[in-house]
Parts: C-alpha cells; sequence; structure tokens
C-alpha cells in the first residue's frame, strides 16, 4: 500500500527539530518555565500574557508561533518588538512595563530555545517537574502506569529537545527517557500487532504523541497484512487525498 | 525465480560493461540494488546499466513469448516471471524518486559538488527530476504563503528546511566478502571506539555510516 503523500517526519528525538514537520511545530510550542537574566524594557505587557494569562492565548501566539520559523534565530526579536507593540493598544493588559531581572516566566520552547545563549545573558531555564528527579524515579519504578498523555502529550520529544540547554541532570534525564520507553515499549509493541477491528482509545489513551504514531504505525501493518491475507492488496482503491472531493454534478459544471 | 526459459540461452551483453552476465545474475544483482535501495536511508549510486540491461532482457522475453504457440503452461509461467521482473525494477525505481522527493535540496547539492570520477547517484532523467522538483516546490512556496509574508521574512531556505537524510539511523546487514578493522564509533561517550572485523555470511545490526562505502563496493547486502 504505497501512500499518496508523504508527511515530514518529527526529527525531535534526533539532534534538531524539522523546520517543516508539523509535529515539532506543536510540540515546540509547549511551555517551559524560564528565568530572565537580563531586564527587559517596554516588554513587560507581551511577557504578561506569556506566563498564562487564559484569556489573552489565542491572541499573539498563534501568529508568533509561525513567524520564527522563517528565519534564523537573530530575527525572533524583531518579531518580538513587533508583536509586542501591537498588544500595548489592548487596554485590558495591566502596564508592566520593565520586566525585572530574575522575575520567571513560561515561554514556548521555540521561543526559549532561540533566546537562549551559551554565555546565558538573557535567560536561564529551569526542567519542569516530569524531567525532575521526582518524576524520574516514579519512571524507573514502573513506566507502564504512567499516563504520559495527561503529563505532557510530547514527553520525548520534548524532553530530547531539552538537552540543549546544557543542565547538569542531562546525562540522568536522557538515561530516564531512554529507560522509560524501554519499559513502555513491549505493551505498545503487542496491543498494536494484537488489536485487530477493535476500539483502541483505551489502548491509546495513556500513551504520548509519539507512542501514538508508533502505535498507528503498528496498526497499519497489521491491517495491511491483513488486506494482503485476503487477497484485496492488489485492489485499486480511492487515494486519501481526494476520498473527500464530492462528485461534481453536471448541471454545476455547466456555470 | 531462475527459471530459465529453454528458447533464452544467450547471454545478455549491457552497453557499457565488459562483463557478461547471465539473466540470472543480472536479475540476482537488480534484487540486490532494490533491496540495497529499499533499505539504505540515503539515495544510493544510480545502476544505469542494469536498468537498461534489465528492460532489454524483458523486451526480449516478450517478443518470445509472443513467438511461442499457445501452450498456456509455459507461456503463463513465463508472463509471471515478466510480471514479477518487472515488478521489482518499478519497486526499485519508485524507491529511488521517493528518496529523491524526500531529500531534493541536498541531493542537488551533492550532485553539484561531486567531482568528476565519482560515480553519479542520479541519472540524467532523475537529476532532470530533480530540478524541476526544486523549482515547482520553490514557485509554489512563493505563491501560496511567502509573497504575503512582511518582505524581511520572504526567503526559506530549502536546504536548512528540508531535513537531511539520518546516516545514523540502524540497518540490518549481511555480510557477503569478509571485512577486516571496521572502525566503530560508540553511541554513548562512556565506550571508547572500537575495531571489528566481519565474517562473511554473518548477519548485523550496525550503524550505516559506519558501513555505507561497504555498501557501496557491494561487500555487504542490506536485509
Amino acid at each position: 500500500m504505497s501512500e499518496a503523500y508523504f508527511r515530514v517526519e518529527s526529527g525531535a528525538l534526533g539532534s534538531e527539530e524539522n523546520f517543516l514537520s508539523l509535529d515539532d511545530i506543536l510540540m515546540s510550542h509547549e511551555k517551559l518555565p524560564v528565568r530572565m537574566e537580563t531586564a527587559m524594557p517596554r516588554l513587560g505587557a507581551f511577557f504578561l500574557e506569556r506566563s498564562g494569562g487564559a484569556e489573552t492565548d489565542n491572541a499573539v501566539p498563534q501568529g508568533l508561533a509561525l513567524l520564527p520559523r522563517l528565519e534564523c534565530s537573530g530575527v525572533i526579536w524583531l518579531t518580538v518588538v513587533l508583536t509586542s507593540q501591537a498588544q500595548v493598544i489592548l487596554p485590558s493588559q495591566p502596564p508592566a512595563w520593565l520586566r525585572l531581572q530574575g522575575s520567571k516566566l513560561e515561554l514556548p520552547l521555540w521561543l526559549a530555545k532561540g533566546l537562549f545563549d551559551n554565555k546565558r545573558r538573557i535567560l536561564s531555564v529551569e526542567l519542569p517537574k516530569i524531567y525532575q528527579e521526582g518524576w524520574r524515579t516514579v519512571f524507573s519504578a514502573d513506566a507502564n502506569v504512567v499516563d504520559l498523555h495527561k503529563i505532557g502529550p510530547h514527553f520525548y520529544g520534548f524532553g530530547s529537545q531539552l538537552l540543549h540547554f546544557d543542565s547538569p541532570e542531562n546525562a540522568d534525564i536522557s538515561q530516564s527517557l531512554l529507560q522509560t520507553f524501554i519499559g513502555r515499549f513491549r505493551r505498545i509493541m503487542d496491543s498494536s500487532q494484537n488489536a485487530y477491528n477493535e476500539d483502541t482509545s483505551a489502548l491509546v489513551a495513556r500513551l504520548d504523541e509519539m507512542e501514538r504514531g508508533l502505535f498507528q504505525t503498528g496498526q497499519k501493518g497489521l491491517n495491511d497484512f491483513q488486506c494482503w491475507e485476503k487477497g484485496q492488496a492488489s485492489q485499486i482503491t480511492v487515494s486519501t487525498l481526494v476520498q473527500n472531493y464530492k462528485k461534481r454534478k453536471f448541471t454545476d459544471m455547466e456555470d | 525465480m531462475t527459471e530459465e526459459p529453454d528458447f533464452l540461452g544467450q547471454d545478455s551483453d549491457g552497453g557499457s560493461e565488459e562483463v557478461v552476465l547471465t539473466p540470472a545474475e543480472l536479475i540476482e544483482r537488480l534484487e540486490q540494488a532494490w533491496m540495497n535501495e529499499k533499505f539504505a536511508p540515503e539515495l544510493l549510486e544510480s545502476k544505469p546499466e542494469i536498468v537498461e540491461c534489465v528492460m532489454e532482457q524483458l523486451e526480449h522475453m516478450e517478443e518470445n513469448v509472443r513467438r511461442a504457440k499457445r501452450e498456456d503452461l509455459k507461456v503463463s509461467i513465463h508472463q509471471m516471471e515478466m510480471e514479477r521482473i518487472r515488478y521489482v525494477l518499478s519497486s526499485y525505481l519508485r524507491c529511488r524518486l521517493m528518496k529523491i522527493e524526500k531529500f531534493f535540496p541536498h541531493v542537488l547539492e551533492k550532485e553539484k559538488t561531486r567531482r568528476d570520477g565519482e560515480p553519479s547517484s542520479l541519472s540524467p532523467e532523475e537529476l532532470a527530476f530533480t530540478r524541476e522538483f526544486m523549482a515547482n516546490t520553490e514557485t509554489y512556496l512563493k505563491n501560496v504563503a511567502l509573497k504575503h509574508m512582511p518582505p524581511n521574512l520572504q526567503k526559506v531556505d530549502l536546504f536548512r528546511a528540508v531535513p537531511k537524510p539520518d546516516l545514523d539511523s540502524y540497518v540490518f546487514l549481511r555480510v557477503r566478502e569478509r571485512q577486516e578493522n571496521i572502525l566503530v564509533e560508540p553511541d554513548t561517550d562512556e565506550q571508547g571506539d572500537y575495531v571489528i572485523d566481519l565474517e562473511k555470511g554473518s548477519q548485523h545490526l550496525i550503524r550505516y555510516k559506519t558501513i555505507a562505502p561497504l555498501v557501496a563496493s557491494g561487500a555487504v547486502q542490506l536485509i
């Protein structure tokens, strides 16, 4: 069964995310607790929304999420300034003009990565709780019972990209990610290869996004094999790209 | 698969190679190239001589089948064999096209920086296809999205945007000729580099980067 269209897969588990991958874009939008090391004059209004105001989440972030994709990180400052000035017009924001040094915020991963510098002039990143000591011992105890979807749907991808921030715990984090995956993998493989024509929502509920992708690949392999056994492999089927097109009526075409 | 039809006794002679191959050997080479291409993470060398020879062979076989009397069993067996060879050939070409579409900026870059003596990884038709594909993608991106963006953001560097082939991925291989002193780099920092020998007939799971030159020379077979 060959595909009509090849998606760009997530590069998050490798050294760097893929620019064109939708999964990576979604993953890097997750928030990361961060401490500002330098003062940022007049960007307080912008950053105040970012630290978790509920109703403002829709306004700036969506557009802003796409802009850094188009240039290297040098230009993030420009886009940040442009959009912050646009935001200043809103009357409901409390004017926090000066962002003092040492204040804590939650930034999305892509912004934190862009602003992070090895000489640490701007940010210092704190690890989220799930990558810290406490949860690491939970994972090492038994990885199978944890609900990875609830604690962060992009656990593995986000954790792999966190290693860029040069924390002293990097070796432990990577070991813990690896061991968690090893512990959970067998159940995923088993369930994906043996659930044919069933409702799989109970099996998939506690998996994070990468594991779900793996599960779907397993299901697809199983379905393709069953199709081949039934002799339907050589049947020509409608391509997924055009399946949703409705048939045009002759009368419509005459217009 | 190695059924030799009675009336196809001659050896095939490719245009540019001096070695004379029997049809069975040619098909075996095609299958090896096919499997290597399927399992390798990057685009391998193009093998125009194999492709041409196989096309010639298929034409011969078709002619012979047409000339033969209507004995059902023989004719249908040969037709089945022709279908199988045709499938392998088209699957090989499809696999190459898929890799070209996936990694097109890097393929073009490699072609540009290739020195004259090295074999090309693209046949002339594939090169034309890649260039058109790149031009079309750039035009499409520009017309759909980029021309509506603010002027300083209107460039997308496709070479950086499109992911590179992952040469560190692991592949299964079977050794066909004994190799010595392959340097293996470790995954983690704790292990040092070490050197292994590959025995003939053994099977391994190893990083593609380590054995890439061996695949190109035919000393190992990816499975």
